[in-house]
């Protein structure tokens, strides 16, 4: 019975240093409080991340700031190149090939027909100097669609699924308000229908109506479509309503993994504890 | 008859690692069996740890100690003090709910839609989801002008309700009711409490607590006192 | 004893032959072979100083003084023009440094070095044509750094020039780019044709001729081999096409299969039109008159 994994993790690491002395990761974590080596000064980012996501699945990842919890999605969707590990999609090379080794073609065949991300900032996923329906064309003809009236059409779709009015379609998104830009970073990573969908911090910085309305949305495609999900937040209300299982990070390590509810109502972990007591 | 649970030396203990590893009793020793269609209460004063043996079997609180071996459709016997967490998200997602006193949803989402969503989460139609939610929140009386409602902006006792509809829409195969009708009037618990036997009848095992005695003597197959830690058939004489 | 001949000959010229020094032409002919091996792709090379000014023509004529030899036969042309100032005066510098034949004839023609056009007349397996480009990076408009565009080529990243044509189709109904027009070499490759008219561009695809594309100012080469498919990019839905010119016809010649300039008279306010390749209008001229005598 048990569900599909989609994607498998195993042993993922940065280490950010010019010569990493290689007791690195015996020397941080947080039994320290600290990602930054002693001895060689190299910070690490992330270390010994090992989890699976299964179809389906809302996974969340939370964190204080710092504790590496975008790093791994960073990695994950080759915007960053991790020192060590592998990972495993199931629907690439029927996963027995680990995605950290492959070239940057197919890493980018896997970016645009496999993924999609939304992040916190607009302008890191957004082309502001194409319009918003050029934006999601992009993902589309990445993909090999060319064909202006599908691309149309999908955009269209796309845009009343997100809940912005398809007449700004070839508005720029820099005349769109923070939310609006949200949910057509949303439309994009959508586009080609992605096995796996990384959300960085997406409601950070969102008025609380605006959020709703994100939260609303991404819970929504998560049951029409079953697409997998990584949710990244330090927001322990948005990991509560939307994650299945939790990851809890600290000083780049996973300190604890469970369920959603487990987390929050019996942390193991002092420093879960310790978040989920801070929480409002 | 099919034994669906047994719960053995169920122990609970909370260790506050910020409180200098000071450790909380949630429940201890408990141990128990259960029929399918039958309904076990649970009863004993508050703090004794009646939700916590809810919450232990549903895995939102890991147990300590003990074993609540599930005999599930699909899965066969499974520990659920020990199962992983992608078998239990399954078994939540086909076979147990937990009715808790609070609702929590996400913004935004209508009445209709949160209660046939757990339909549609099952590959039911959704035209069908639907017309079955409909019915449901007919059968409990809830007010057709609120099925387009956000849950946030009912009031505590519809919530209590729009909450049990969305757990009781689904038949789960084992429910665990959490004070189910802790904040209703009369007529809202009467309501409750026919549902509850109309699942009973379908086949659905439940465990509850209730906060009055009298709701569970409704319902109730046996009863478990929390402190004398022994099953009681329900009688008459039932008294605390 | 060949090479004491090169040395003798050599002393009683004021230049080398083809003015560039021999080690250089053997550098850009590397350059040009690797060009002709990967089609489409841009190859660096040392650009040489000259004595013309780059960005007028030096990449196209770096290109030629290479490879010519003293039994070629020239063409030079600019817009399809043998005449204008341009073409004039590279054509007298590859004359003086070469001292190799002339001519206004494509057909006869070995080499041809041409800037924005194609010659009317199909060229065959034996002749070469040098291309001027002044912007070699199809790239650019969309991505402003080299580093970056290198990377995208690398990766066959395309869709950034993609999506440029598509917001051209969603603004204006139809793709705006009259020159310059983007083509994909070989199913890799997507290249700068140089800002050749639309009309050009389908002879570019499964042509019996060496096309050659120099830019001296930005100091890079690329080939099309003959018999290379070369397709413009297009969509389903919205497919290239090339300039029309129907009910038109050359003032001049009377042609009407031709990429026609037009003129505007200021005085009578007329518009009046005439083949852009100004030999191949004399020859149909001439040819009409021989037949009409």
């Amino acid at each position: 019975m048990s569900k599909k994994k989609i994607l498998s993790v195993k042993d993922l690491n940065l280490i950010h240093g010019k010569k990493p002395c290689g007791r690195c990761l015996e020397l941080t974590g947080p039994e320290v409080e600290s990602n930054i080596c002693p001895v060689c000064g190299s910070i690490v980012a992330c270390a010994d991340i090992s989890f699976d996501l299964n179809e389906g699945e809302i996974l969340g990842i939370v964190g204080e700031s710092g504790s590496g919890k975008s790093t791994i999605v960073q990695c994950l969707y080759f915007d960053v190149r991790p020192t060590g590990g592998e990972a495993y999609i199931s629907c690439f090379e029927e996963g027995k090939v680990n995605i950290f080794s492959e070239s940057s073609q197919k890493k980018r065949y896997m970016r645009s027909n496999l993924m999609g991300i939304v992040y916190q900032n607009p302008q890191r996923g957004l082309n502001f100097d194409f319009s918003c329906g050029g934006n999601i064309a992009e993902k589309l003809l990445m993909a090999g669609i060319y064909n202006i009236k599908k691309i149309r059409d999908r955009s269209t779709e796309l845009l009343t699924k997100t809940e912005i009015s398809t007449e700004r379609i070839d508005d720029p998104p820099g005349n769109f308000s923070g939310g609006m830009q949200q949910r057509v970073q949303i439309s994009k990573a959508l586009a080609n229908n992605p096995a796996i969908l990384f959300l960085d911090e997406v409601t950070t910085g969102l008025d609380v109506s605006v959020q709703a309305r994100v939260l609303d949305l991404i819970r929504q495609l998560q049951r029409q479509l079953g697409i997998s999900m990584i949710i990244v937040s330090h927001d322990l209300r948005v990991i509560r309503l939307l994650a299945h299982r939790t990851i809890v990070m600290k000083n780049g390590r996973i300190v604890e993994m469970g369920l959603t509810d487990q987390i929050l109502e019996d942390p193991q972990h002092k420093y879960s504890q310790l978040l989920v007591n801070s929480m409002l | 008859m099919d034994k669906i649970l047994s719960v053995s030396n169920l122990t609970k203990r909370f260790i506050m690692h910020l409180l200098n590893e000071k450790v909380i009793r949630g429940c201890s020793n408990i141990s128990f069996d259960l029929y399918k269609g039958e309904l076990l209460g649970i009863t004993g004063p508050s703090g004794a740890g009646k939700s916590c043996i809810l919450k232990c079997i549903y895995r939102t609180y890991m147990p300590t100690e003990g074993k609540i071996l599930y005999n599930s459709n699909s899965e066969g016997m499974v520990d659920l003090a020990s199962a992983p967490d992608d078998m239990i998200i399954e078994l939540r997602e086909k076979e147990i709910a937990h009715v808790t006193q609070f609702l929590h949803t996400i913004p935004r989402v209508t009445v209709l839609n949160l209660i046939a969503g757990e339909l549609i989460n099952k590959g039911v139609p959704e035209n069908e989801a639907m017309l079955e939610t409909r019915s449901l929140l007919a059968e409990m009386r809830i007010s057709e002008n609120l099925w387009d409602a956000y849950p946030s902006t009912l009031s505590g006792g519809e919530q209590q309700r729009i909450n049990i509809a969305k757990s009781f829409i689904s038949k789960p195969r084992l429910l665990l009711l959490d004070e189910p009708t802790a904040s209703l009037d009369s007529k809202s618990r009467d309501i409750v409490v026919k549902l509850i036997k109309k699942l009973k009848n379908s086949g659905t095992t439940i465990i509850g607590v209730f906060h009055d005695i009298e709701t569970m003597k409704m319902v109730a197959d046996k009863v478990l006192d929390v402190t004398e830690k022994q099953i009681r058939e329900v009688t008459k004489e039932l008294v605390v | 004893m060949n090479d004491m001949n090169d040395v003798l000959k050599r002393k009683n010229r004021k230049y080398n032959f083809g003015f560039i020094d021999e080690n250089s032409k053997r550098e850009i002919r590397r350059k040009i072979l690797k060009a002709v091996a990967i089609p489409g792709y841009q190859v660096p090379f040392g650009s040489r100083e000259l004595p013309i000014a780059r960005g007028w023509g030096t990449g196209g004529l770096q290109i030629t003084l290479s490879l010519i030899g003293p039994d070629d036969i020239l063409k030079v042309i600019d817009q399809g023009c043998d005449f204008s100032v341009n073409a004039v005066n590279l054509k007298r510098f590859i004359q003086k440094t070469t001292g190799v034949e002339i001519t206004e004839d494509t057909l006869k023609a070995t080499i041809i070095q041409t800037r924005h056009r194609i010659p009317e007349e199909k060229m065959g397996e034996n002749q070469i044509l040098v291309f001027q480009v002044p912007y070699p990076e199809v790239l650019r408009t969309v991505e402003p750094s080299e580093a970056v565009t290198r990377e995208m080529h690398a990766e066959m990243n395309y869709s950034k020039l993609w999506v440029y044509l598509y917001e051209e189709i969603v603004k204006w109904g139809e793709i705006t780019i009259g020159a310059r027009y983007p083509v994909k070499v070989n199913g890799r490759y997507i290249m700068d044709p140089s800002p050749i008219p639309r009309w050009d561009v389908p002879k570019l695809h499964m042509a019996e001729t060496l096309y050659l594309f120099g830019a001296g100012r930005e100091k890079r080469i690329y080939a099309i081999p003959p018999y290379t498919r070369v397709e413009p990019l297009e969509f389903d839905d919205f497919k290239f096409n090339v300039e029309s010119f129907d009910g038109k016809a050359c003032s001049l010649c009377g042609s009407t299969d031709t990429f026609l300039d037009e003129i505007f008279n200021s005085e009578t306010g007329q518009k009046t039109y005439i083949c852009s390749d100004t030999s191949y209008c004399s020859k149909v001229s001439a040819r009409k008159k021989v037949s009409h005598e």
